[in-house]
């Protein structure tokens, strides 16, 4: 197998990835260009661009190696899977998939947490103690388990995937909101705004919340990468996406048995994972070095 | 320089020799194993008392327990245990067996004998056992499900009759003229000591598996192994091997990796990874004799009950099953999914030649010949089936998806059968869900318009009772008063040729009326290094399938 | 001061109750064992006897007849669990909840407890020369390491090492719990993942402490390059990752249910999802509180800790 991934990737020294990532810390050109062509347009033009139907194989194509390895075939790219489906058709389409998880996720988390947040940071006191009691509590509860939960109870789904994946994520959006709401609003313009007669919900939304953007953006992008890494350990458990629908964690958990015979039905979603979600670290630290050097801690 | 010389010429000779002896040594060393470990995924269960779980769960228990009749590794017959002979009374309601002398329980627990028979039948019958055979034996001793642990005792008493110490008569409520499978070492009646329930009760059981088998019990680490010693001068077979160990491994990978990597001596090897372990030098071993059968049902066949029956359904139409069965290329699934290592399965668990040994002659040659032309893979003669029942346009149904253990494929399976259903213009709708919400449906008779997935021994009898009898049964999976009158009948008359004729009938009623999908018969394989295991034969006709390990012989 | 630790130690209190509620109702929100723990062949009548051996047959939280208001099943677990009893188990037959956690729970400690070291001393290392050597090489390729520790499934890069580090060459053994040697592959498995998040903290608070006005007089006073970064800065940086510990911790310890999968390591995670299939109830109540109780302690004393050193943040 390794003999097989030498000869199939092409070379790259050292000095140019290196290079390369130092060019991606002034302007994230590289890491932009991967995701460009591996989340957005993919996720976008799916149907215009995969050769064949994701969910369509027949058994007679079964564990077709890549093109460029004896026995590959120019129809099937990048091999195809145990049931006989095309595994470059899979990925385009399972871009999407990993676009509206991750999408959904976050603004539905980052929408509670924010919230949260500013009201927790904003009002102090007892507000502020029961938000973060119920931010430890959600801390707690182990994810996994609350997953598993989820599948024994009402079977694998995208609801299941999303929900659990949200209950995981809104707490950082409210720690990090309420930190910084803490520190803004000692500050004169918010004393200034409510002198003039301002209402708390205009001054939370209003005043302190667009201060507050920079980091939620930071962190929204870098829990693209953590959401699409997390759907795959939770399909590794079998408490991910539900199969047919392709989606990368899937195809690399349903993979791992022939990670020795037929090496590419995880590997190349698992490139995929791993670009894209490279791409997106890269990214958010660029924006978060860019926006705001206070950020550093996030 | 002379005497440097002569120093050099002996040291280099010391060195010489010393090496030689370090490479015998060493290899002398890694000839053979002292422990033999086999590689599992994790069953059900982890404990050491035996009626506190399914048949599947004993497989970690075996090497140190023994049954009454066993079973031949190489022909997977009946054969004499801790049983010498067994014997039916004429109106079937009595066996009669003799027991073998001078068997001895581990740790000085004393002589096997009669009274330790009994005992196997108290402890299974336990309000609190959720063995297998439990309702069976409760059922047999005529134990009411309100009844203590006492009564049950004492019901128990009654029903076993001890004559001596070697001779002990079972009397059972219902004529059971296949006792002699009961007893066997294929279902779950093991023998344990009396005189140690005596002396500790469950708490004394709870710290180890005490028996009369070629092993004896070590420890048992849960979650990571269980740990077994020979035992010398066994009465049946004196294992090569001087301990075992069961290794619980829980991904495939892994498993096959400690094989290939010399961790460990036996692996169970998933199928998908089989090429690849024979490539890394690898053995693998079919068992001997078929070990399970894969099967499809249809969802809502209750022709018995018919408040419960969905009367417009599809699938109540003959022609629309047929048309499914017809639909889907069972052999392109065994090539591609199984490996082609597989027999095709006429009627649903109805075995050629293991029923037999049962009830001559239950296997009616029709249904070989005839196979083809009703069930074979002809995907225009299904259309024409649907169009002709009506369902021209095709219709929707469910199909459900997960995993059972031994046949992990079944979600490659369900999806390929999808795809070769959708090619004939049905709609199948997958659905991944977990194995115990469809289990819950089908014992609450609530499954309708969907099909699913079961695997599991061949027995006919016992298939019947659980998958096609209107009430007080398991699966309900295709009811119909046909089968409930020869059922009725089955629960009264004792001549085994009689007996053979009804199950037959009910046979032949489901193969015309397409009364589900009949999918394979499959053996189990395990995966073996040659470099330390010579020959490991097992019939694999045992729950667990890695069963006969006091046989292994190792390489010298 | 004293009020402070008061009031949090009473809504830690709280938190723990809700969680138990929460487990409760979602233990028994997946189903009933018995599907899970009966043998196919089960009839109705053994559904029926088992489900009343094990008290399965009674209510949740409202009892059947109120001359018995507690004879419920929230009650039972309410009443035992306050003395540490949680209940027997129902799929490890002969062992209590309670009992199979402490059993595992060694495992997974040792094994979050290497990961966590190897992710530590990987990273600070690798931070302090980054914040150092600033935008060099150094710097960009060290990031570039850690970054690809976050990038990668967890069980693909697991299976990746065993195979390569196990079985073709040999070096360490596949799987299973044992000596250091067995730890290394699961722990580095388990501890990548942190390293860049590490790697990130130590490096900025480096830079922060760099900048900072006391180094410049150090640097002003002649002392060596390498003094002033390793003795005085890292001693200041050590603290901002401590900061991280306790999501660290909680991480790891759900990480580690895939790690112990793959590696056949038998801690809690692997007994949690064991336990949750099987709708062993008792085993995943004693699981997730104990957890639970873990962890809303260890933020108590933390934030008890920092009211301590900073007055600004004591309770209102």
């Amino acid at each position: 197998m390794a003999k097989a991934l030498t000869q199939s990737l092409p070379r790259f020294t050292v000095v140019k990835v290196v290079r390369a990532v130092a060019q991606a810390r002034r302007f994230p050109g590289l890491s932009l260009s991967i995701l460009l062509f591996l989340l957005v347009i993919p996720g976008l033009f799916a149907p215009y661009i995969a050769p064949h139907d994701p969910l369509k194989g027949s058994l007679t194509a079964r564990l077709k190696p890549p093109v460029w390895v004896n026995g590959g075939s120019i129809s099937y790219p990048l091999g195809t899977d145990k049931v006989g489906r095309d595994i470059f058709s899979r990925i385009i389409h399972g871009s999407r998939v990993s676009l509206v998880v991750s999408l959904v996720a976050i603004v539905l988390s980052g929408a509670i947490g924010t919230t949260l947040g500013l009201i927790a940071g904003y009002f102090g006191g007892k507000l502020d103690a029961l938000i973060m009691r119920l931010v430890d509590i959600s801390l707690g509860l182990p994810v996994i388990l609350l997953a598993l939960v989820f599948v024994a109870a009402i079977g694998p789904s995208f609801g299941t995937v999303i929900t659990v994946t949200s209950v995981l994520l809104w707490s950082r959006y409210a720690r990090q909101v309420r930190g910084e709401t803490l520190s803004i609003r000692e500050r004169d313009f918010i004393a200034r705004a409510r002198v003039a007669g301002a209402s708390h919900l205009r001054i939370m939304f209003r005043y302190i919340l667009p201060n507050v953007v920079n980091s939620l953006i930071v962190l929204a992008t870098l829990q693209v990468g953590f959401v699409i890494l997390l759907e795959s350990s939770l399909s590794f458990l079998g408490a991910g996406i539900p199969r047919p629908t392709p989606a990368w964690g899937l195809m690399v958990a349903d993979g791992r048995e022939l990670i020795v015979v037929a090496w590419w039905v995880s590997m190349f979603p698992g490139l995929a994972i791993m670009l894209t979600v490279l791409s997106l670290n890269m990214f958010g630290d660029w924006l978060r070095d860019h926006l705001d050097p206070k950020l550093r801690n996030v | 320089m002379q005497t440097w010389g002569k120093l050099a010429v002996r040291w280099g000779i010391l060195g010489v020799v010393g090496l030689i002896i370090t490479v015998l040594w060493t290899s002398l060393a890694q000839a053979k194993i002292q422990r033999l470990k086999i590689a599992v995924a994790p069953l059900g269960w982890d404990t050491n008392i035996t009626w506190l779980q399914s048949r599947s769960g004993m497989l970690d228990k075996r090497p140190a327990l023994e049954y009454l009749i066993g079973i031949d590794r190489q022909t997977g017959a009946y054969v004499p245990q801790l049983a010498e002979t067994w014997e039916m009374a004429p109106d079937g309601r009595s066996w009669k067996l003799t027991l073998r002398k001078g068997v001895m329980f581990h740790e000085n627990w004393g002589v096997f004998s009669a009274k330790d028979v009994r005992h196997a039948i108290f402890l299974i019958t336990q309000p609190e056992s959720v063995q297998t055979d439990a309702g069976l034996w409760r059922t047999l001793m005529g134990i009411k499900k309100t009844d203590s642990i006492e009564e049950g005792a004492k019901k128990v008493e009654q029903h076993v009759e001890i004559v001596d110490d070697h001779t002990v008569i079972i009397h059972t409520e219902l004529v059971a003229p296949e006792l002699v499978d009961t007893l066997s070492a294929k279902n779950d009646l093991v023998m344990e000591s009396k005189a140690r329930w005596d002396a500790g009760g469950k708490e004394l059981y709870v710290q180890k598996v005490v028996g009369t088998g070629p092993f004896e019990f070590v420890e048992r680490k849960v979650g990571a192994h269980v740990l077994y010693k020979r035992v010398a001068n066994h009465w049946r077979q004196t294992p090569e091997v001087e301990e075992l160990e069961f290794r619980w491994v829980p991904e495939g990978v892994t498993r096959l990796a400690t094989l290939i990597a010399g961790e460990v001596h036996i692996a169970d090897v998933d199928r998908a990874l089989q090429q690849d372990a024979v490539a890394k030098g690898m053995q693998i071993v079919p068992s001997t004799q078929t070990a399970f059968a894969h099967e499809w049902l249809f969802g809502g066949m209750y022709f018995a009950t018919p408040d419960k029956l969905k009367a417009k359904a599809p699938f109540m139409d003959k022609r629309v099953r047929q048309a499914m069965n017809m639909a889907i290329n069972r052999q392109a699934v065994a090539d591609a999914i199984l490996g082609g290592k597989t027999q095709p399965m006429r009627v649903t668990r109805f075995h050629p030649q293991e029923d037999p040994a049962l009830w001559p002659e239950i296997y009616n040659p029709d249904w070989d010949r005839q196979y083809e032309a009703l069930y074979g893979y002809n995907p225009d003669k299904a259309k024409a089936l649907l169009q002709e029942a009506g369902y021209g346009a095709g219709f929707e149904f469910t199909l459900y998806l997960y995993t059972l253990p031994g046949l992990p494929e079944i979600l490659d399976i369900g999806q390929a059968l999808a795809l070769d259903w959708e090619a004939v213009g049905l709609s199948p709708k997958l659905v991944e869900i977990e194995f115990t919400r469809v289990r819950e449906q089908y014992r609450t008779k609530s499954i309708h318009g969907s099909v699913w997935a079961l695997r599991g021994s061949p027995n006919a009898l016992n298939l019947l009772r659980i998958f096609n009898k209107a009430a007080d049964s398991v699966v309900y999976a295709y009811e119909h008063p046909y089968i409930e009158e020869r059922l009725a009948q089955l629960g009264t008359v004792v001549d085994m040729k009689e007996r053979a004729r009804l199950l037959r009938e009910i046979g032949d009623h489901k193969f015309f009326e397409f009364a589900d999908m009949p999918m394979f018969w499959l053996h189990a394989e395990a995966g073996v290094n040659p470099k330390f295991i010579a020959e490991y034969t097992f019939p694999g006709s045992i729950t667990g399938f890695f069963t006969h390990l006091e046989y292994v012989k190792l390489t010298p | 001061m004293q009020r402070y630790i008061v009031v949090r130690f009473l809504q830690s209190i709280l938190a723990l109750w809700v969680m138990s509620l929460i487990v409760f109702c979602l233990a028994r929100v997946t189903g009933n064992p018995l599907d899970v723990l009966l043998p196919m062949e089960a009839g109705p009548e053994e559904y029926e006897r088992i489900a009343k051996h094990w008290g399965l047959d009674k209510p949740w939280f409202i009892p059947q007849d109120w001359s018995q208001p507690f004879d419920t099943q929230y009650a039972t677990f309410m009443g035992k669990a306050l003395r540490g009893d949680f209940g027997n188990s129902l799929k490890w037959q002969g062992y209590t909840a309670m009992n199979l956690v402490l059993q595992r729970l060694p495992a997974t400690l040792e094994l979050a407890g290497i990961a966590l070291a190897i992710s530590v001393v990987l990273a600070l290392p690798i931070g302090v020369l980054s914040a150092a050597l600033k935008d060099t090489a150094f710097d960009n390729g060290g990031k570039l390491i850690a970054l690809l520790g976050q990038s990668l499934p967890s069980f693909w890069l697991a299976i990746m090492l065993m195979w390569i580090f196990a079985v073709i060459l040999g070096w360490l053994p596949t799987s299973g719990r044992g000596g250091l040697t067995h730890m290394i592959l699961p722990a580095i498995s388990l501890g990548w993942f942190q390293v860049a998040a590490l790697m990130r903290l130590v490096r900025s608070a480096m830079l922060d402490v760099l900048d900072s006005e006391f180094v410049k007089l150090a640097r002003v006073k002649g002392l060596a390059e390498w003094k002033v970064v390793w003795k005085h800065c890292l001693r200041n940086a050590a603290i901002a990752p401590l900061t991280y510990f306790s999501i660290t911790a909680g991480v790891l310890l759900t990480g580690s249910v895939v790690i112990e999968s793959v590696f056949a390591w038998p801690g809690t995670g692997l007994l949690a999802v064991d336990a949750v299939r099987a709708r062993d109830f008792q085993v995943v109540q004693a699981i997730v509180i104990v957890f639970a109780a873990v962890f809303i302690l260890t933020n108590l004393l933390v934030d008890i800790l920092y009211a301590y050193l900073d007055p600004r943040i004591r309770y209102q």
